[in-house]
């Protein structure tokens, strides 16, 4: 859905993948609640913040990965309000002088500005034994409290979700390419939505690409009504609930939060590190796809394609190693991603394996499916992954061997001497006939030339 | 008399009372507030741990003002020390109830305490003891209740400038292997005795009079200084007059950026997870002003209001960062100050210990400004320390000694001189 | 955001209004005798305070720290934390692991 006037802007907030959270010496990995928690992440009296290097080195990565300028100085501050997921009632955050400044990703045809990037903690994780209307009281989890964050803030860039989408693909597809951040990781976005010249709406705390994507369709089909009617739009603060965008109530929507420099932490000067970080990144996407054009011979269209996430393009390479790149780029790049698409599936939920694409491959280049049989069987195996042959056979989308083709032919030559009378009498419509009967009998699976052939040398 | 909120079953090592605002693994830790009631730390304070390390024992935790909020200790939730040289008269703050041990122990007793605007050199001004507030920095701070982050410190209060050397040698001391994991405004000083400053001569040492210092100072305590300064020419010191131009506004930069910083430190504190708690039920925000109301004691509140107020949009640049550049014109007032003198020599309070009954007659303000005298120095993060110099009537009078960032030696140095003559 | 739309010329502005919303952030909640009181040392006290402004800072740049440190941080190792009965020990308000805590709507 797309409104002509709708901007939207995203607050992304990646965890981190380090061994231990943002300023204490616990781990980021738990299993019971409250077993990974200490004094500082707790936020006990006395206890002080130890700043995680590796969170820092992360941070500047992304920071270089996106272009986004590296500011001389950076440092932390303290944002207060009072909720009780938050240990300290403040957030150790970066306000006044975040990590980085400006900073691009590139769509198909568009920039998509990067505000600023920064490092903050994670607050702790509240539930409710009951319905939350019910319960009388919550209950809190502080492993998550202190978790790293980085926190990617955009400009109000994007004018449809799906721009929003191709942008957190390509999002995911460079931090999973970094290594900071892994599909066990959580990934929360908070977003602007606004239409026109008219008040910007903020949706908190979504969970998922899709949901993001979800949120802001409904809440631009929101808006668009509220327009039509006549009506106000109120710049506030909303939830998604999973199929509409509900008014947030209390929480944020009213303080101050009196941000000031966190007195606990020192500066950052990260210049002396970013030659280093430079030099040891890994092969980022647009990289990649420079890299596997050359290296597979195969167009940038593909190219993209296969590398807008990160196990996509790991299994192509996987497969590739195996069978002609081109085919699999041609396979990958076409109906195993439009299967996907069709099925709103990431590659990374499904379970097909390089071993079992490989056998399907091989199956193509045998000749021993049609293209079309291909698509369905293809279809099935990225649904369900399982042994391509076997499924190819059970569907029946094996060609015929050329053995059971005479084998069929002779048969059904034997079943109808009188077209063969008829035909050799010089009439053409007893051989369509013919050819028609053993396509038939072959439920699809013969080629209609080789069939052709087959009745004219057996007659 | 009580000096003490906790009292801890002695043991035999040197006897050690430390100021409860520093965290006692399995000893209650109230910060003198009724909000910490019941508050049994996990973990020792670094300073405590290395303190037991070198052989102390803790016997007790003092009173104080609730969180370091005052100049006389008379805001503690569990009981307002007295003056040990009269009863009538207050201890000081916040570290008081240390002090007023200290001062009314017949035997050797050491104590920790903690100042943000000089709450080490004030009770012990008051109480006839030694303070010694070290540079900022060079105790960790882990386990220390914060009130000013960028401004709090530990420091020995003792009977004598030789243990406050002792005491501070060991909690500086960098012996625990990963001691400056945990604070990172911790920095490590060289391994160093402080000591070997004692039985040393001062011949030669320039000591600076600050005027402004002496101007604010009440005519017997100015008396009393004056005496103690040609005690230290006769030691052989230099005396030289200084001005410190920047003194007057040291006082509000100090506190806009002490309770902005406290009002932020403070915000834990609603009834989760440790002390003073209710019955959970209701909405969150109701629960937390109803146990925030009824934990604080006035001057918490008034004080955590003005730093909220401090540091809000609207209001931020005129106060919050204005004084966060003052400050910097003081630290650069004491530096050109130190192109001059190696130590700045001055009155440690304005006044003695005041009696309880005109304490309550004075206006929030008035308590404010009796600070005036520390509240530069410890703006500005630099070691300084209070030895008895003399007395008015039975009341001591506070000889304060100031010296550049990382230079306790030579305080301790003077001071020791002095205290030997 | 809570925007006050008070005008910088602070001093003049300092009226219950801004103490009630000031305790309303800080969630405190403070009776009618004492937002009096509390306004009235505030007056009193930014009085004082405002000797500050005739002191020119133009050139100067803030200093936020005791002893102006750079770069400090560790490395991303873990070390042994708090037990879950460590961690609860010092409240009542606990149920299966978890912390009890105010409902938030």
């Amino acid at each position: 859905m797309h409104l002509n006037g709708a901007r939207i802007g995203l607050e992304i907030h990646v965890q981190l993948n380090t061994k231990r959270k943002l300023f204490c010496f616990c781990s980021t990995k738990a299993t019971k609640p409250n077993t990974q928690v200490c004094e500082v992440c707790l936020g006990m009296p006395g206890a002080k913040p130890m700043l995680n290097n590796r969170a820092l080195m992360f941070a500047i990565g992304l920071a270089l990965a996106l272009k986004s300028g590296i500011n001389e100085l950076s440092r932390f501050d303290r944002k207060t309000y009072f909720y009780p997921d938050l240990p300290k009632n403040y957030q150790i955050t970066q306000y006044h002088y975040p990590l980085s400044r400006g900073g691009y990703i590139e769509l198909n045809n568009k920039k998509i500005r990067i505000t600023r990037i920064q490092l903050e903690e994670d607050p702790g994780a509240i539930t409710y034994t009951q319905h939350i209307d019910v319960s009388k009281y919550s209950l809190i989890d502080y492993n998550r409290s202190g978790i790293p964050l980085c926190e990617v803030v955009t400009e109000p860039d994007f004018s449809s979700a799906k721009e929003v989408k191709q942008f957190l693909k390509k999002f995911v597809s460079i931090i999973k390419h970094l290594k900071i951040y892994s599909s066990a990781m959580s990934l929360r976005v908070d977003t602007n939505v606004s239409i026109g010249k008219n008040p910007r709406v903020e949706i908190k705390n979504i969970g998922s690409i899709k949901d993001v994507v979800s949120a802001i369709d409904h809440e631009i089909f929101r808006q668009t009504q509220l327009i039509q009617k006549k009506e106000k739009i109120k710049q506030e603060t909303r939830r998604f609930t999973g199929s509409s965008t509900q008014l947030m109530r209390e929480k944020e929507t009213e303080e101050d939060y009196g941000y000031i420099i966190d007195p606990d932490l020192p500066p950052i000067i990260p210049g002396r590190w970013l030659q280093d970080i430079f030099k040891s990144m890994p092969e980022l996407p647009d990289q990649r796809v420079q890299r596997m054009m050359k290296q597979y011979n195969i167009n940038k269209h593909q190219a993209l394609a296969i590398v807008s996430e990160k196990e996509l393009a790991d299994f192509f390479e996987a497969v590739a190693k195996k069978v002609n790149p081109k085919l699999v780029a041609s396979w990958t790049a076409g109906q195993l991603l439009k299967v996907l698409n069709y099925n709103n599936f990431f590659f990374s939920e499904t379970k097909l394996k390089p071993p079992q694409f490989v056998s399907f491959l091989e199956l193509v280049q045998e000749d021993e499916i049609s293209d079309r049989a291909g698509d369905l069987l293809l279809r099935e195996l990225v649904l369900n992954p399982q042994n391509p042959k076997q499924l190819a056979r059970k569907l029946n989308f094996l060609k015929m061997t050329d053995k059971e083709l005479l084998k069929l032919t002779k048969a059904v030559l034997k079943k109808h001497r009188q077209a063969i009378e008829q035909y050799k009498k010089g009439k053409q419509k007893p051989l369509m006939f013919l050819i028609g009967q053993v396509i038939s009998e072959s439920k699809g699976r013969a080629d209609a030339k080789k069939v052709k052939k087959e009745i004219i040398k057996n007659l | 008399m009580s000096y003490l909120i906790t009292n801890v079953r002695a043991g035999k090592g040197i006897p050690l009372v430390v100021k409860d605002n520093i965290c006692t693994k399995g000893i209650q830790t109230t910060a003198g507030s009724k909000i910490l009631q019941g508050f049994i730390p996990t973990y020792d304070a670094t300073a405590v741990k290395q303190a037991k390390k070198a052989g102390c024992t803790i016997i007790g935790k003092a009173m104080m003002d609730e969180f370091g909020f005052g100049t006389f200790s008379t805001n503690c939730a569990y009981g307002v020390p007295k003056n040990p040289h009269d009863s009538l008269r207050s201890c000081g703050g916040s570290s008081g109830g240390v002090a007023g041990y200290v001062a009314d122990s017949k035997k050797r007793v050491l104590g920790l305490g903690q100042s943000t605007g000089g709450s080490i050199s004030c009770p012990s001004s008051f109480c006839g003891v030694v303070g010694l507030t070290p540079t900022y920095g060079v105790v960790s701070r882990y386990g220390l209740i914060d009130y000013a982050s960028s401004m709090d410190r530990i420091g020995p209060i003792t009977q004598t400038v030789k243990d406050a050397a002792w005491l501070l040698t060991k909690i500086t001391k960098d012996s625990y292997p990963s001691i400056d994991d945990l604070d990172s405004t911790y920095h490590r000083t060289k391994d160093r005795d402080y000591t070997q400053f004692c039985g040393k001569s001062i011949k030669g040492i320039t000591i600076g009079v600050p005027k402004e210092y002496m101007n604010k100072a009440s005519k017997p305590v100015r008396v009393e200084i004056e005496k103690a300064i040609v005690k230290l020419e006769k030691l052989g010191a230099k005396v030289l007059p200084i001005s410190l131009k920047y003194t007057d506004v040291a006082l509000p930069a100090y506190y806009i950026l002490a309770l902005s910083e406290a009002s932020t430190n403070l915000a834990k504190f609603c009834g989760m997870r440790y002390g003073l708690q209710g019955n959970i039920h209701g909405k969150f925000n109701d629960y937390f002003s109803k146990i925030r109301s009824t934990g604080f004691g006035e001057e918490a509140k008034r004080r955590i209001l003005l730093g909220t107020f401090a540091r809000m949009a609207g209001f931020k640049d005129e106060f919050y960062i204005k004084a966060a550049k003052v400050r910097t014109l003081v630290i650069y007032d004491f530096q050109q100050a130190f192109k001059k003198v190696d130590v700045i020599v001055a009155p440690t309070m304005p006044i003695i210990a005041p009696k309880f009954s005109e304490i309550v007659k004075m206006r929030p303000i008035d308590v404010y400004n009796i600070d005036t005298l520390t509240v530069p120095v410890s703006l500005a993060g630099l070691p300084h320390m209070s030895i008895p110099a003399g007395k008015v009537g039975k009341l001591p009078v506070g000889l304060h000694l100031i010296s550049n960032f990382l230079q306790e030696g030579k305080i301790i140095q003077v001071g020791d001189a002095f205290e030997r003559s | 955001m809570l925007v006050v739309r008070v005008h910088p010329q602070t001093l003049m502005k300092i009226n219950k209004e801004l103490v009630k919303k000031v305790a309303k952030i800080s969630r405190i909640s403070i009776t009618e005798k004492e937002v009096s009181r509390f306004a009235d040392d505030f007056k009193a006290i930014l009085r004082d305070f405002s000797k500050l402004k005739k002191i020119n800072t133009d050139c100067v740049k803030p200093t936020f720290s005791g002893f102006e440190l750079q770069n400090v941080m560790r490395d991303d190792r873990t070390k042994k934390c708090l037990s879950n009965e460590q961690a609860l020990s010092n409240t009542k308000n606990q149920e299966n692991g978890f912390f009890k805590g105010p409902k938030t709507i």
